[in-house]
């Protein structure tokens, strides 16, 4: 019989989609929700909100959660500041770690995050959307030799929503938009993508997502990189200095060059949520992939406007996300994106970040 | 007003006849009695600018800074009309997205577009010729030139993958990429722009039909047709018509672009440009 694991949630301010997509899985057991007895009280108001809809305790106090309820998987998902101070405090007591994006918000944090997994010998999962249907079945075209070798790899990655007030709407004399009150308010609609004291563009916050894909496919690391940012739709954006819209070249080992393109770009942009896409380039072929296939459309009178046209099926991200953690577990290998993998997503960000302020090449570290 | 007698220069008559059954205020004649000439492919537009005849060149391919310059030089001592025109500009999509980012749409974000062909093209400015079309298509749709430049590309035994990223002094930018690596066959285009208000796609992806023949369905494109080029026609005789100058791309600044991206490719750097005077 397969081992079941038994998984504490490590906070769950900001969406519960991760803890939800690992309890998808038969394998893994929810517990415990637990999180320090010093974070402000809306924090614990989630937190417990959680607990009491999976019918578990919420414990304030972490490391004799992780040590009393004999949980052998954290599932890490507070603001993105903690991210990696939890997930060091998960490996020091040795449980296996899924996280939630951002790896990091400072180098210093991703460094030590990678040198805690490494030093405990634990699996980590960094969430993603590699399992998408249409990503697997890009993957297997590309490891078919369908294209040939790949030479170039293009990823859009746009989120049609809306993130408050829009650029130019305050007025003067009134203050900047505080980041953190504003994401905290965004979680009712689910538009809190950067929950977190310190403000956080779409780069840094949802960069993993394309930059995964790109790494699945190609196997290759980022040498090089030009970017370039905007906060060009939502005043929040605007207020803290960073963006909502970016453009990156990337360039790969091996001479493969890619871009990226990525956006929180507004409700009205796109019907069904936003455009996803992969464009790859190869020495025999070349493939265009819309991430969001399969899908439904379903059109009808009074249709919410947030509502998506075309509804996503067959999709098993979740599931398929769990399941590698669990085969990483059972075979002690890396998962599908390990911690040295987003490290390497961090640094490219990173100097992506770096190239926006500088306008040069930047070299990734 | 009479009819501005043109010559449809094209190699192909059904394309020749599709234009001329579009056309209004012109009646199409053979070279030797024309006073207007559109050149799309074939003719002699420098003989015909020197013999004060009006020439519309259409811009694939583009024609060299050099190349332009000099029939520039003739027609202005000739006193013809020159019109080098990226045809591109004239697709139906291309002009609906226009007059959407004229619209709704409001200043634009981010131009993303993908060329992929079978053949190599010839270079002009140091990049695949289609490139500078789509740097013209995307400096028409962003309104303004670009102060960054950066290009990157490779080459294997299969063609040459090129890639164009403008920056825009207002913080939005342009992906362009453009390789010549495809089987043999037909070739792939897109074009999305982000918005203020909102977001166009124009992808081939959306645009095909299937056809099922056995084994995995084909997948058809729909092309725009020959409609581009009819209005470019119809564009040039209005101006001629209405003795005004022609819409005209604006070569000097897709040619400092490309400058720029051959000099990022050479070096590896991201390249400062200044506005063109």
């Amino acid at each position: 019989m397969t081992r079941k694991f038994r998984c504490a949630v490590l906070s769950v301010v900001k969406h519960d989609y991760v803890a939800r997509g690992v309890m998808s899985h038969p394998r893994f057991e929810l517990v415990v929700v637990v999180d320090d007895p010093h974070v402000p009280q809306w924090t614990h108001e989630r937190n417990q909100q959680f607990a009491d809809a999976n019918r578990v305790p919420y414990v304030r106090d972490v490391e004799r959660a992780l040590r009393e309820f004999d949980v052998q998987v954290a599932i890490v998902s507070p603001e993105a500041e903690r991210h990696t101070s939890m997930s060091i405090r998960a490996a020091r007591a040795g449980k296996h770690i899924v996280q939630d994006k951002p790896l990091a918000t400072r180098r210093a944090d991703a460094d030590a995050v990678v040198a805690a997994v490494a030093s405990a010998g634990v699996r980590f999962l960094m969430w993603n959307r590699n399992f998408m249907p249409a990503v697997l079945h890009a993957r297997e075209q590309v490891a078919a030799g369908a294209i040939g070798a790949p030479r170039a790899i293009h990823a859009d990655f746009y989120f049609a929503k809306d993130a408050g007030p829009v650029t130019g709407s305050r007025q003067p004399g009134y203050p900047p938009i505080d980041w953190q009150v504003h994401q905290i308010a965004a979680h009712v609609d689910g538009a809190d993508g950067s929950l977190g004291r310190e403000p956080m563009g779409e780069l840094a916050c949802e960069g993993i997502y394309p930059l995964g894909y790109i790494r699945l496919l190609t196997g290759a690391n980022v040498r090089r990189v030009f970017a370039r940012s905007a906060a060009f739709f939502h005043q929040a954006h605007a207020d803290n200095g960073v963006e909502d819209l970016a453009s990156v070249t990337l360039e790969l080992d091996g001479g493969l060059i890619g871009s990226l393109a990525i956006g929180r770009i507004g409700l009205a942009s796109h019907p069904s949520g936003g455009d996803i896409k992969l464009h790859i380039v190869g020495t025999a072929g070349a493939l265009v992939v819309d991430e969001s296939r399969p899908a439904v459309g379903i059109y009808y009178k009074n249709q919410p406007p947030k509502e998506s046209r075309q509804r996503r099926v067959a999709g098993e991200n979740d599931f398929l996300l769990a399941d590698d953690f669990a085969r990483a577990i059972d075979e002690n290998r890396d998962t599908i994106l390990g911690v040295r993998a987003s490290h390497a997503i961090f640094a490219t960000v990173e100097a992506a970040l770096e190239s926006c302020r500088t306008g040069d090449v930047v070299e990734v570290r | 007003m009479r009819d501005v007698r043109l010559a449809v220069c094209h190699p192909d008559e059904a394309v020749r006849a599709g234009i001329a059954a579009r056309l209004h205020g012109a009646s199409v004649v053979p070279i030797a009695d024309c006073e207007a000439a559109m050149c799309a492919g074939l003719g002699a537009p420098e003989e015909m600018l020197r013999a004060g005849i009006h020439v519309l060149l259409v811009a694939e391919p583009c024609q060299s800074a050099t190349g332009l310059e000099v029939l520039s030089h003739v027609a202005r001592g000739s006193g013809a009309k020159l019109a080098h025109v990226n045809p591109d500009r004239y697709l139906p999509s291309r002009q609906l997205v226009r007059k959407q980012l004229a619209g709704p749409l409001g200043d634009t974000g981010l131009i993303r577009t993908h060329r992929w062909d079978a053949r190599p093209a010839a270079e002009v400015a140091g990049l695949p010729e289609p490139l500078l079309r789509d740097i013209d298509v995307a400096l028409w749709l962003a309104g303004r030139v670009p102060d960054r430049v950066c290009a990157v590309g490779n080459t294997s035994d299969a063609g040459r993958v090129v890639q164009v990223h403008l920056g825009f002094p207002h913080g939005g930018s342009a992906l362009l990429d453009y390789t010549d690596t495809l089987p043999q066959g037909e070739g792939y285009t897109s074009l999305s722009v982000i918005a203020a208000s909102g977001a166009v796609y124009a992808d081939d992806q959306q645009n095909t039909q299937l056809l099922y023949g056995g084994g995995r369905p084909l997948a058809l494109r729909v092309s725009e047709g020959t409609t581009a080029l009819a209005a470019l026609a119809q564009e040039f005789v209005n101006a001629i018509r209405d003795d005004r100058e022609c819409a005209r791309s604006n070569w000097k600044a897709v040619f400092a672009v490309a400058g720029a991206a051959t000099q990022s490719l050479a070096s590896g750097r991201a390249i400062a440009l200044e506005a063109p005077t």
